[in-house]
This record gives structure tokens, C-alpha cells and sequence, in this order.
């Protein structure tokens, strides 16, 4: 068989290329990945260095150890103490508020460094203050419509009573004591029915105390009293019967340890809820609160399921 | 089996314990003000030395007891007579807290003295009992208001000044011998110079090393010179234990099937740098992913270059020169140091190294020498594979626990 040399030459010369080939990409292959892998790793080593803060970042009004001072501040601040919008500042005013945030700054670092807010309570207290108004800030910035304050103070009426007043006579029948020694409860009772029931037919007062032997209580002074203060002198069983009673009204025997109690109520006022109108106010106060209340327990919510909080022994929370 | 056995010696040493975790060096921060009427001591300590102190993470209980410490540790004299720490009035004590850098304590004594004479004596004992490599890098201004550097080491816990005058700063000996400490305290340096040994196969693979370590070394001093890049410590620190575990990748690869262990380790590391992005962010997923690439072609291409084993001595010599020639610079970066004397130091510093490391190598490779014209009691290949074995684990071990 005849074979042409040229096309035997060309071969050849085709084998030896594709052998360089492989041999270039075997090697080319290897030191790319070692090349890629160094500048890689080079990128995730190192970064540029940090430059230090020569001067006052875009937003900031001055930058004191490291920490800034925000231009927004600073202009609400000189604003606020000069009493005029800030473009009416003068450069005396502005050097001034700007001096004394400065201060203000340097103070904060070093109660930092001596670490007031893990120390000192009234540090705490209003940090914790300020973290309050911060989570309940987007709450209080919506106002509440009317509807929304009559349906909180539906809910609540029990909190905008008015307290009532009485003026009432406790008069006691005494049981037991050296000047009535033969007197049973039963015959006191019996006693003190009568005497209720010509009260209550128009017998005055003096008279039922000259005949049947009762005496002022003590426990009242006769005059105008509102109901907690009624509640206190009576105790809680007469309390209870004269609450009961309207103006001319005359309660039926009440067994006490002292003896055995008629009230006579002279002038009754029963307590009342003030219409909404009138507490409108209170009401709106009393619904900032509850929200501002809702968003800090929250927020606490929050904060202690993400906390580590561990107790000494011996103590709980 | 003997593959087997390698391998399970690698994991049994990357699950060592802790103690073999070379962590970052000690280092604190002391500046001394020499003012008409007291000497003035600013004491910076990383937050880490000062909860090693403290044996405590609590930030109040640590500023107290370091307080302590620090009043107890610390101290000036002067015409032999000891300068007692003044209290600084309100409710401060005699150690005032400062505000200083994230990540630092920072704290200020005056050391007042009852009668002054020519010179001072400072004296910092902090840490030395405890941490023998630590160093206390340490700056002097003279009543002139010149600051000179001075460094505080376990063997020179004292410093005597001039009370007026310029003070000398620490000569080339002071930091060439914390080359010296840096090196001689580091097991994963020493490792690392161990594979390099053990990777030698000719007289001349010692002079490329050699070369490798210095040019390393003065480019990073270079680049400390321009002050354009700064490493992350920990990656550069996970890094080399990588090039532990590159190096005895390498040693087995020459006994073993190297397309698969080149493949395995590639594979292993990318995967890993996978997991890094979601984890540890993206700094450590690059280093891996660079890592897993360098591995692939270091241990392939010894296939199709003859001198590779060689060049790539001074290759690997260099890329540990370089990272190790950021370590000063590093420790010293909060002192903001002008870049002139930080030049000066880091290039006594890396002499000290690659000093160190020449000397290490070459009494190593010296008794390996003795070792092998003797009938070894072990046989070589033996003690081969199990040093080859032992570097790869720390170097994973390394590698994993810094990122």
C-alpha cells in the first residue's frame, strides 16, 4: 500500500499538536487552580485598611472619640432651645447647642466607661424609660378616632364612676354590758324591730333613744360622707345595709358584736358612671396608657424569649 | 490498611483536645506619661486577656477585679522608694475606667512619687505569671512630650527611665527575640516548618525554603509599609493550619494515589465552603473555596512539572512567610504606630522569625540526617506516614476550629 508523505507528514504533525495540547492543558489546568485558589483566599484573608476618621462623616455634625453626633439632632436640638426654626439660628446659638452636645457626648462615654447603666439605677430606670417611648412611639403616633375611646370606655365604666355620698345615724342597742346585763340578743333584736318600725312611721330619733336605751354608735359622725370613707367607719356589714338604703330610709336590725345596729339614712347620693363626655380626657389618657402598656409587654415578650435569664438559687421572679 | 490507619490517626488528632489549639498571642498595651508632678498609666487589654484575668465573661466583675489586679501588678519607683497609685477622687479609686477602642479594657493610674530621682523604675507584671509568651508593647512619653516604643516580656518585667531626658526605645535585639518567642511558642509554625522538612528530598529544596521564607517575609513587611491591606486574624490563622494539612496532603500523595487524595481534599473543602457562606460568612467560605482550589492544583500539578517538588518548597515557604509577616503588624494595629516605626519593628520581628525558622530547619534537618545514616530503631516509612498523618489532623483540626 502507497502512502502519500505529505498526508503521512501532516498526521504526524496533528498528533504532536494535540499531544502539546493536552500537555499545555494539563499543566495550564493546575497552576489556573492554584492561581484562583490563592487569590481567593487572599480576598477572604485581607481587607483594606480601615482609614481613620479624619474627618466628619456626611449626616454627622461632629464625631467625638469615634462616636457621632447626627446633624438631624443637632438641628432639632438648636431648634428647640433657641425657640425659632434652625435657619433663624444665629452661629452664636448653633456653637453653643453644638458645645453642648459635645459635652453631652463625653459625659455619655464616660458613664459608659463606668459603666453606669449596669450600676446605677436612676441610669437604668431611664433607659428603660426611653426603650418604652421608643417600641410604643409608632403606637402613640396614630391618633385614636372617637369611637375607639367610647368603646375603650364602655368597656371600662367601671373605672369612671362617681362615688356616692351618705349621711347617716347608726344608733346600737348594747347587749351584755353591766348596765343591761339581763338583755338577751333575741330580746335586743325584738327591741331594736320596734324601734325600726316607729322609725319608720315618723317617731323621731330622740325619742326611740329615750325609750328603747339606743345610743349613737360612734362609728358615724352624722354628717355628709362619701362611700369609701362610710365603708371604712361603718365596717363592711353596715356598710353594706346602708348602701342599700335611699333618703328616709331606715334599715332593719343588724347583729353586731357591739349590740344590735339601726341605721337611718338622712341623705342618700348612690354612685354613678360620669357620662362620657365629661371624663372624655381621662379616657384618652387611660387609652394611651393601655397601648403604650401593650407594646412594652411586647417588646418584653420578645426580649425574654430571645434572653438567657438565670436566677440565683433561692430566688424566683 | 495502612491507608486505613493513617486516616484514622488524622481524625484522632483533629478531634484532639483543646490544649492543641495555638491560639492568638497575648499581647496588652501600656502607655507611660511622665509629667511634672506623677506618672501617668494607661493600661489597654484586649477583652479576651481581660476575661482570661477575670475568669469571668460579666463586664462589672471583670473591670473590678481587673482593677485589683492591675493596682497589684503595676507599679513605678523611684530612688528605690515605691510611687503609690493616687486616688483620682469622687467615687473613681485609684484605677479609673476609660472609654477606648470595641474589644478593649482600658484604664488609667497615677503613680504619684514622694520624692523624684533621676530615673524611674516601671514595673508591669501583668499576665507574665500566667501566660509566659505574653508581651506588653508599651510606649514612653518623656516630660519632653517624645515617644519612644518600649516592650514588656516575661523576662523583662521592669524598665528603668530617665526622669527628664529621652528615653531609649527597645533596640533590634528586643523584637528580634520576640521573632524568636513568636515562633518558639506557635505549634502550628513549628508543624508547618516540620512538613517543609519533611517535603525536602534535595540539599539544594533547603536554600529554596529559605529563599521562600524571606521573600515572604519582606513582602509583607513592604505591604505593612504602605498600610493598603489588614489580615483578619482568625482566617489568616485557619490558613495556616490549612498549609499543614496542604503539606501532608502532599506526603501522602507521594506514597498513595494522588488524583484521589486531590480530589477528596477539593471535594471535602468545597463542600465545606459551602456550608462556611451560611455559617461563618463569606470571608471563611472564600478562604475554603480558595483553599479547596490550591489543593486540587498544588497536588496535581506535581504530575506534569519535574521541578515542581522544589519550586513548590519555596512556594508554600513563602506563602507562610508572607502570612506570618502580618502577625506584628496586627498586634500592634491599635497603638496606631507611625508607618516608619512600624517598618523598623516588623522587619527586626521577621528577622527574628526567619532566623528561628532557618535555625529550626536546619538542626532538624541535621539530626534527620544523623537519623538516617544510623539504623533507625523505627522504620522510615513508618515514621513518615505517621508524621504526615499526625499534620494532617492538626492542620484540619486548625483549619476548622479558627474559622
Amino acid at each position: 500500500m502507497l502512502i502519500n508523505p505529505t498526508l503521512e507528514k501532516h498526521s504526524k504533525l496533528a498528533a504532536l499538536l494535540e499531544d502539546a495540547r493536552v500537555w499545555q492543558r494539563k499543566r495550564f489546568l493546575p497552576l489556573l487552580g492554584i492561581g484562583i485558589g490563592l487569590v481567593a483566599a487572599g480576598v477572604g484573608i485581607f481587607r483594606s485598611m480601615p482609614k481613620p476618621i479624619t474627618s466628619v462623616p456626611p449626616g454627622y455634625v461632629a464625631v467625638v472619640n469615634g462616636k457621632g453626633v447626627l446633624m438631624s439632632d443637632f438641628i432639632s436640638q438648636t431648634a428647640y432651645e433657641a425657640e425659632k426654626p434652625f435657619r433663624q439660628t444665629s452661629a452664636a446659638e448653633r456653637r453653643r447647642v453644638l458645645r453642648e452636645m459635645i459635652d453631652k457626648e463625653l459625659l455619655v462615654q464616660r458613664g459608659v466607661a463606668l459603666d453606669l447603666p449596669e450600676t446605677t439605677i436612676e441610669v437604668r430606670t431611664v433607659m428603660s424609660q426611653s426603650v418604652t417611648a421608643q417600641v410604643s412611639a409608632p403606637l402613640l403616633a396614630v391618633e385614636p378616632t372617637v369611637a375607639q375611646l367610647r368603646e375603650y370606655y364602655d368597656r371600662h365604666r367601671s373605672d369612671y364612676t362617681t362615688d356616692g355620698t351618705m349621711t347617716v345615724h347608726d344608733l346600737v342597742l348594747r347587749v351584755g354590758g353591766y348596765q343591761n346585763v339581763d338583755q338577751s340578743i333575741a330580746q335586743a333584736e325584738s327591741d331594736a324591730g320596734n324601734a325600726a318600725y316607729e322609725l319608720r312611721s315618723g317617731a323621731a330619733i330622740g325619742y326611740i333613744k329615750e325609750h328603747y336605751g339606743f345610743v349613737d354608735s360612734g362609728r358615724s359622725d352624722n354628717t355628709q360622707q362619701l362611700d369609701f370613707a362610710a365603708k371604712i367607719h361603718l365596717g363592711p356589714s353596715l356598710y353594706k345595709a346602708a348602701a342599700a338604703l335611699n333618703t328616709g330610709e331606715v334599715s332593719d336590725p343588724i347583729v353586731e358584736s357591739d349590740g344590735v345596729h339601726v341605721l337611718i339614712m338622712d341623705q342618700r347620693q348612690p354612685p354613678s358612671v360620669a357620662p362620657f363626655d365629661k371624663v372624655r380626657n381621662k379616657v384618652y389618657l387611660a387609652y394611651r396608657g393601655a397601648e403604650q402598656k401593650q407594646a412594652t409587654e411586647e417588646n418584653l415578650k420578645i426580649l425574654r424569649g430571645r434572653a438567657q435569664i438565670l436566677v440565683a438559687p433561692g430566688f424566683s421572679e | 490498611m495502612r491507608r486505613i490507619a493513617i486516616l484514622a490517626l488524622s481524625c484522632l488528632v483533629a478531634v484532639a483536645p483543646p490544649a492543641l489549639a495555638a491560639t492568638t498571642a497575648s499581647v496588652s498595651y501600656t502607655t507611660w506619661t511622665i509629667s511634672p508632678d506623677k506618672i501617668i498609666l494607661k493600661f489597654v487589654l484586649p477583652v479576651a486577656e481581660a476575661q482570661r484575668l477575670a475568669g469571668t465573661k460579666m463586664p462589672l466583675v471583670t473591670v473590678t477585679k481587673l482593677e485589683a489586679y492591675l493596682l497589684k501588678h503595676t507599679g513605678v519607683m523611684s530612688g528605690g522608694q515605691n510611687c503609690p497609685a493616687a486616688d483620682q477622687g469622687y467615687d473613681l479609686g485609684r484605677v479609673d475606667p476609660l472609654t477606648v477602642a470595641p474589644g478593649f479594657y482600658g484604664y488609667e493610674i497615677f503613680f504619684q512619687c514622694p520624692a523624684r530621682s533621676a530615673t524611674f523604675v516601671f514595673e508591669n507584671h501583668v499576665l507574665f505569671d500566667r501566660v509566659p509568651q505574653h508581651v506588653d508593647f508599651a510606649r514612653i512619653s518623656s516630660s519632653s512630650g517624645h515617644f519612644v516604643s518600649q516592650v514588656f516580656t516575661a523576662r523583662r518585667q521592669e524598665l528603668r527611665v530617665p526622669a527628664a531626658g529621652a528615653t531609649a526605645s527597645a533596640g533590634i535585639g528586643q523584637y528580634l527575640y520576640l521573632g524568636y518567642l513568636h515562633i518558639r511558642g506557635s505549634l502550628d509554625r513549628l508543624c508547618l516548618l516540620l512538613g517543609l522538612l519533611l517535603l525536602m528530598r534535595r540539599k539544594q529544596d533547603m536554600a529554596y525554603a529559605g529563599l521562600g521564607l524571606i521573600a515572604g517575609y519582606s513582602l509583607s513587611v513592604g505591604e505593612s509599609a504602605m498600610a493598603l491591606m489588614t489580615p483578619r486574624a482568625t482566617l489568616l490563622e485557619a490558613f495556616l493550619g490549612f498549609l499543614v494539612a496542604l503539606i501532608a496532603a502532599e506526603l501522602a500523595a507521594r506514597e498513595s494515589d494522588r488524583g484521589k487524595i486531590a480530589a477528596a481534599g477539593s471535594l471535602g473543602l468545597a463542600v465545606l465552603a459551602i456550608v462556611a457562606a451560611f455559617t461563618y460568612g463569606a470571608g471563611a467560605a472564600l478562604v475554603l473555596l480558595g483553599a479547596a482550589l490550591l489543593t486540587g492544583g498544588f497536588l496535581v500539578a506535581s504530575r506534569h512539572f519535574p521541578a515542581w517538588p522544589t519550586y513548590s518548597l519555596g512556594g508554600l515557604a513563602l506563602i507562610f512567610g508572607y502570612l506570618d509577616g502580618f502577625v506584628l503588624p496586627g498586634e500592634l494595629a491599635p497603638v496606631n504606630l507611625p508607618g516608619r516605626a512600624l517598618v523598623w519593628m516588623s522587619a527586626a520581628f521577621d528577622l527574628g522569625a526567619v532566623l528561628t525558622c532557618a535555625a529550626l530547619l536546619l538542626l532538624a534537618g541535621g539530626a534527620l540526617l544523623l537519623l538516617r545514616k544510623r539504623k533507625p530503631l523505627l522504620p522510615g516509612p513508618l515514621v513518615h506516614d505517621l508524621l504526615a498523618a499526625g499534620l494532617g489532623g492538626l492542620g484540619v483540626f486548625w483549619l476548622l476550629t479558627r474559622l
